[in-house]
C-alpha cells in the first residue's frame, strides 16, 4: 500500500501552520483495495473498515469512529509498536498511565468514559499509583523532547490504539450493524488465549478435516478452481468418501446433521430394527423421543409416523433385544460384565441391562449416546391413531420378530 | 550514671534516611530511562528507523540494566535486613513495587522491539511503515543517558552485518531481566497491596504544559463539533473589518466636503 507509484496516494496533513506527512483519504483506500484484490467498492469499504477496528490504519478526523468513510476523510498506518499482530497483551497499567498522561495535558479535563476508567483504575491499583503518575510524568517530558509534529502524530498513534482497546461507551447507541460486528471482532481477536481441553480437542480433531489447515484430496477447488471435491461431497451422492465417514464417527450430531449420514443411519435401523421404527426427516435428531404433543397436522405426509407422548409411553421406548442373535448377546453381555460379581437377578433389573447393552452396541457403531436417543422399541405400533397402543416394554415379552444379523 | 548512647540511633535512622534517598533517587532514574525507551521503541518499524535510532535504544537499554541491577542489590539488602524501621521498611516497600513495576514496563518493551527489529529489517527500508514521523529521537536518547545532546558520530559506528549479533545480545538482556524479575519475587516477599502510596489520584498539571500541540490534536476533535452558532468568531472578525473600513471611508469623505466646500 506503500509502494509511491503503485501504492495509495499520500499527501501532507495541514493542522494551522504544521505540516505533516503520510495521510491517505479513505476514498484511496478503498479505491485502492478495490482494484488489488478484484473486489466490490462496498466489500473493499468493509475490508478497509476491518483495518480500522482492527488497529492498523487509524483515523486522523472523528477519531473516535473506526470506519473507513469513502471521501477525503485523513488516515495515517499505524506505528508497528500498536499493531495487534503481535497480540500483546493490553495492559491496564499501560492504560492507566495514558489516561494519567492525558490528565496531565488537557489539565485534569478528561472525557467522562475516562473519568470513570481512570477511578476504577486508582480504586483496584492503589498500590502502584505513586509509579504511574510519575511514569505519566516521565513520559509526557521526554515527548517535549521530541519535535512537535512528531510529538503530535505520536499521540494520535497512543490515541488511536486505546481507542481500539478501550473504546468509549455510548448512551445513545446509534451503531450500525457494521460497528457491532467490528468491536464484536476487535473483542475476539484481543482476547486473551485461554487453554481449554474442549478446544483443543476440537481443533485436534477437524484440523485433517478442514481443507485450509490440510491437505484436501482431489485439491482444494478455492484454490484450483477444480470442483471435483464438491462433487464427491454432494448432499446425496451415492459413495461417501472415507473422510465423510470418518466425520460421521466423531458424533452423532455430525451423522445427523449430513443428508447421506441420515441415510445410512437410517438403513442401520432398518436393517437392525426390523425397519420398524422410522423418523421423522425435519427433526431428526428429535424423531425417536415421544415429545411431540400434538399430532401432525393434515397436510404433512402420511408417510410420515411420529411417536406421540402419551402416559402409557411417556419414556423412550427401549431397546429390543430380540432382533439380536442370542450369541451376540451373550458375548456383549461378557464383554460389559467383566467386572461385574453376578446377573441381574429378576426381570426388574433386566431391562435397564438390556438397555445398556443395546447402548454399547450402538455406541460401537460410532453412535454417541445421546440424551434423546435412548432406545427403540419394534413393538411400538407407528401410526397416530394407535398411539393409545403403545406399551412399555415388559422383559417376559419376547418379540416376534426374526433375529436380524448386525450388518457390521 | 547510666551511659545513654543515643547516637548510635541516630546514625541508623540517618543511615536508613540516606538508603531511602539513594533508592528513590535510584527509582527515579529508571522511571525516567524507561519512559525514554517506550518512546524510541514506538518508532522502530516506522520510517524513523534507523541504524541510529537502534543505537540509542542499546545505549538506552544498557543504562536501564544497570540502574536496574544497582536498585536490586540495593532494596534486596535493605528489605532482607530485619532491623530496618517500619516506617522506612513501608518506605522501601513502596519504592520496590514500584521498581518492579517499571522492571515490567521495561520488560515488555525490550520484548517488543525484539520481535519487531526481526520483522521490520534496516536492509530493507521500503517494509518500514509510513507513520508520518520525520524527526530523529535524539533528544529523547540524551535525556534518558543525561547527556546534553548525543554525538551522531557514534551512530554510525554500528555497521549492518552486526545487526544480527544485536539481536541476539538483546535476546540474552531479556532473559537477564526475566531471570531479575524472578529473583527479586524469590529473594523479597512484598505484600503489594497492602502498601499505600504517598502521591494524589491526579498528577499536578507540570510548569509547562505543552498547549500547542495539545491545541493541534484538539483542532480536529473540534471538527466534528456541531456548528449550532450562527456566526463563528472569524465572521465576527471580518464584519468588524469591514465596517471599520466603511467608516474610514466615510470619514475620509467627510474631511474631503469639508476641506474642499
Amino acid at each position: 500500500m506503500q509502494d509511491p507509484c503503485a501504492g495509495v496516494k499520500s499527501q501532507p496533513q495541514r493542522l494551522v501552520i504544521t505540516i505533516i506527512p503520510h495521510a491517505i483519504t479513505g476514498e484511496d483506500i478503498i479505491a485502492w483495495l478495490a482494484d488489488r484484490f478484484q473486489i466490490d467498492p462496498q466489500e473493499a469499504s468493509s475490508f478497509g473498515s476491518m483495518l480500522v477496528a482492527l488497529g492498523y490504519i487509524y483515523p486522523l478526523q472523528d477519531h473516535k469512529r473506526l470506519v473507513i468513510k469513502p471521501d477525503t476523510s485523513l488516515y495515517r498506518f499505524q506505528t508497528p509498536y500498536f499493531w495487534p499482530t503481535q497480540q500483546w497483551p493490553v495492559e491496564d497499567t499501560d492504560y492507566a498511565i495514558y489516561l494519567a498522561k492525558r490528565n496531565i495535558r488537557k489539565k485534569g479535563i478528561l472525557e467522562l468514559h475516562e473519568q470513570e476508567q481512570y477511578n476504577h483504575l486508582h480504586k483496584w491499583m492503589n498500590h502502584k499509583w505513586d509509579f504511574i503518575v510519575m511514569q505519566a510524568k516521565e513520559q509526557y517530558r521526554a515527548a517535549k523532547e521530541r519535535k512537535k509534529p512528531d510529538r503530535v502524530v505520536f499521540d494520535c498513534q497512543e490515541r488511536a490504539y486505546w481507542v481500539v482497546h478501550r473504546p468509549p461507551v455510548r448512551k445513545h447507541s446509534q451503531k450500525l450493524p457494521l460497528n457491532n460486528f467490528m468491536i464484536f471482532t476487535q473483542q475476539s481477536i484481543m482476547r486473551p488465549r485461554v487453554k481449554s481441553s474442549v478446544l483443543v480437542k476440537y481443533c485436534a480433531t477437524y484440523s485433517g478435516h478442514d481443507p485450509f489447515l490440510s491437505k484436501c484430496l482431489p485439491s482444494n477447488p478455492w484454490l484450483t478452481d477444480d470442483t471435483t471435491f464438491w462433487t464427491l461431497n454432494m448432499p446425496n451422492v451415492e459413495v461417501p468418501t472415507k473422510m465423510r465417514v470418518e466425520r460421521w464417527t466423531f458424533s452423532f450430531k455430525e451423522l445427523l446433521s449430513d443428508p447421506r449420514g441420515r441415510d445410512d443411519f437410517r438403513l442401520f435401523l432398518k436393517k437392525e430394527f426390523s425397519g420398524l421404527c422410522r423418523f421423522t426427516t425435519p427433526v431428526p435428531h428429535l424423531a425417536v423421543y415421544s415429545g411431540i404433543p400434538d399430532p401432525p397436522s393434515v397436510t404433512a405426509s402420511p408417510s410420515l409416523p411420529f411417536l406421540a407422548h402419551t402416559p402409557a409411553c411417556p419414556s423412550p421406548i427401549s431397546v429390543a433385544l430380540d432382533s439380536t442373535s442370542a450369541s451376540e448377546r451373550r458375548l456383549e453381555a461378557s464383554e460389559g460384565e467383566s467386572n461385574a460379581e453376578s446377573r441381574p437377578p429378576d426381570g426388574g433389573n433386566l431391562s435397564r441391562s438390556r438397555m445398556a447393552l443395546s447402548l454399547r452396541r450402538l455406541l460401537k457403531r460410532g453412535c454417541s449416546p445421546s440424551a434423546m436417543f435412548a432406545s427403540l422399541s419394534p413393538k411400538c405400533h407407528t401410526a397416530a391413531t394407535t398411539s393409545s397402543r403403545i406399551q412399555p416394554i415388559t422383559p417376559e415379552e419376547p418379540s416376534h420378530a426374526p433375529p436380524r444379523r448386525i450388518g457390521k | 550514671m547510666p551511659l545513654v548512647n543515643n547516637k548510635v540511633g541516630d546514625d541508623c535512622t540517618a543511615s536508613g534516611d540516606k538508603a531511602l534517598a539513594d533508592g528513590r533517587a535510584l527509582v527515579d532514574s529508571l522511571i525516567k530511562v524507561v519512559a525514554c525507551y517506550r518512546h524510541l521503541a514506538s518508532c522502530v518499524g516506522g520510517c524513523t528507523d534507523s541504524l541510529q535510532l537502534r543505537d540509542e535504544l542499546r545505549q538506552t537499554r544498557e543504562k536501564a540494566q544497570k540502574l536496574a541491577g544497582d536498585i536490586c542489590h540495593h532494596l534486596t539488602s535493605h528489605l532482607r535486613d530485619k532491623s530496618l524501621p517500619e516506617e522506612q521498611r513501608k518506605e522501601m516497600e513502596l519504592l520496590w513495587v514500584a521498581f518492579s513495576s517499571c522492571l515490567e514496563l521495561l520488560h515488555v518493551d525490550m520484548c517488543k522491539v525484539l520481535n519487531m527489529s526481526g520483522i521490520f529489517s534496516l536492509a530493507d527500508s521500503a517494509t518500514l511503515v509510513h507513520t508520518g514521523q520525520e524527526g530523529g529521537c535524539s533528544e529523547v536518547a540524551a535525556r534518558a543517558l543525561s547527556l546534553p545532546d548525543l554525538n551522531e558520530a557514534q551512530a554510525k559506528t554500528l555497521p549492518a552485518s552486526l545487526e544480527s549479533q544485536e539481536r541476539s545480545t538483546m535476546e540474552l538482556e531479556v532473559n537477564q531481566i526475566d531471570r531479575m524479575i524472578d529473583d527479586m519475587e524469590m529473594k523479597v516477599n512484598v505484600l503489594r497491596w497492602m502498601v499505600e502510596p504517598h502521591g494524589p489520584q491526579y498528577a499536578d498539571p507540570l510548569s509547562s504544559t505543552d498547549s500547542a500541540s495539545m491545541a493541534l490534536i484538539s483542532v480536529d476533535e473540534e471538527q466534528q463539533a456541531p456548528r449550532s452558532q450562527p456566526l463563528c468568531p472569524r465572521s465576527h472578525i471580518f464584519v468588524l473589518l469591514l465596517l471599520f473600513g466603511v467608516f474610514l471611508v466615510a470619514a475620509t469623505l467627510s474631511v474631503c466636503v469639508f476641506l474642499f466646500s
